[in-house]
């Protein structure tokens, strides 16, 4: 019952906040001369690629802003987890809870379930990982309708608990094949 | 050719995770350092970012930072992989902004768009200015090739001399006798002058010499 209403009031912290970083994001950051990342760094991610032949000097520039943005996003997300915990630390459990409930960040679930694993080889505590697990279906249910401008989102370590009848547990080809959907929509 | 990206990019992190899961020796930890950093954006600019959001007493613990640095580097191989598509759909070889652009706005980034585009023409803008640069050079060959006509002008001002030379020595040849013999033997016997007019003339041709000389 309280999950539901933390829950219920966490939608309009996020837009309320998220809409006034962008505000400033657009105003603060838009010097073309300061790069925080190295674009030397960034094209040769982009080479790992080996579809990828030739980069314009334009696009590594330009994937680096995007990449501020990308960590400033996820930041500040899994800032307002920590948040509802009463924490002043973001943890690496805020991180992927933030990854598993966000429809755009779909494309990172692969690496999620696995460094969730190595904690718990490590010991971890069980009891946090059922945690996780329990709260995130919640989640899901209030996180869905703004995100269904993408596809269906699949989660691979929730596939015990089901949240969502209508989509089975994935498997990386399931996985796949849902990227091709994707691609052949676009 | 789409079913591939997918696998290799889902190998690549599965290779990054399980060398740091295992460490061994020193050396296959040096090997497992120059991998991430060759692989991860820096860690420390990571952190740096991810503390403009956060008020001042927000602290982020170093497993945090560590999961961040490997989702931006997903989500660079993300946007590159879609973007690569959608130039070789169109048969193109090189990756641009607007492709990049366009794959943010597919992969449902949308909020990132609006500051992009305004990035984007303001990094156009200054690499514009780099184009004046040329501009300059094309100049600095004017200035050059000016100066090769004011030497030109100066050969011409040379060939000048030269014909006074030519003119002067046609003079003198013109002149076969010496010029201290006529004294004696009355080299103008056609020109009815007297003799002090003569001799007047003789230094003005020894003048002529030396002036010949001079040139």
């Amino acid at each position: 019952m309280e999950n539901n209403n933390n829950n219920h009031q966490q939608p309009p912290k996020d837009n309320e906040q998220l809409k006034s970083f962008w505000s400033k994001g657009m105003e603060g950051d838009l010097n073309v001369k300061n790069h925080e990342f190295p674009i030397s760094r960034i094209k040769r991610i982009m080479k790992f690629d080996p579809d990828v032949s030739m980069i314009a000097a334009e696009a590594p520039n330009l994937l680096s802003k995007a990449c501020e943005m990308f960590v400033m996003d996820l930041t500040m997300r899994s800032w307002l987890h920590a948040q509802e915990s009463n924490r002043l630390t973001i943890r690496k459990s805020d991180v992927d809870a933030v990854v598993s409930q966000t429809v755009i960040f779909d494309f990172l679930r692969d690496d999620v379930p696995k460094d969730e694993g190595e904690p718990v080889v490590a010991a971890a505590d069980p009891v946090d990982d059922v945690a996780d697990h329990v709260a995130v279906p919640d989640l899901n249910n209030e996180e869905l309708p703004p995100g269904t401008v993408i596809g269906t989102p699949v989660c691979y370590g929730l596939g015990i608990h089901a949240p969502h009848p209508q989509m089975p547990g994935a498997w990386t080809e399931e996985d796949a094949t849902g990227a091709n959907g994707g691609n052949g929509g676009n | 050719m789409t079913e591939e990206s997918p696998e290799e990019d889902h190998g690549s992190p599965g290779v990054a995770e399980t060398n740091p899961g295992s460490p061994s020796s020193k050396t296959n930890n040096n090997n497992n350092n120059n991998k991430e950093q060759d692989r991860f954006l820096p860690i420390a600019n990571v952190g740096r970012i991810m503390k403009k959001v956060l008020p001042g007493n927000g602290k982020i613990s170093k497993d945090a930072k560590e999961t961040v640095q490997e989702c931006v580097s997903e989500f660079i191989s993300f946007v590159t992989g879609e973007a690569s598509d959608k130039c070789q759909r169109e048969k193109r070889k090189t990756i641009n902004g607007d492709d990049i652009i366009w794959a943010i706005t597919t992969l449902g980034f949308e909020d990132y768009v609006a500051p992009l585009k305004v990035y984007l023409c303001k990094y156009r803008d200054t690499e514009g200015e780099k184009v004046n640069s040329p501009k300059q050079q094309q100049q600095r060959q004017q200035q050059q090739q000016i100066q090769q006509q004011n030497h030109h002008n100066y050969q011409f001002q040379e060939q000048d001399q030269n014909n006074n030379n030519m003119s002067c020595t046609s003079y003198i040849s013109h002149h076969h006798p010496s010029p201290f013999l006529p004294v004696d033997h009355q080299p103008f016997p056609n020109i009815a002058f007297s003799p002090k007019s003569l001799q007047k003339q003789f230094p003005q041709q020894h003048d002529n010499n030396i002036d010949s000389i001079h040139w």
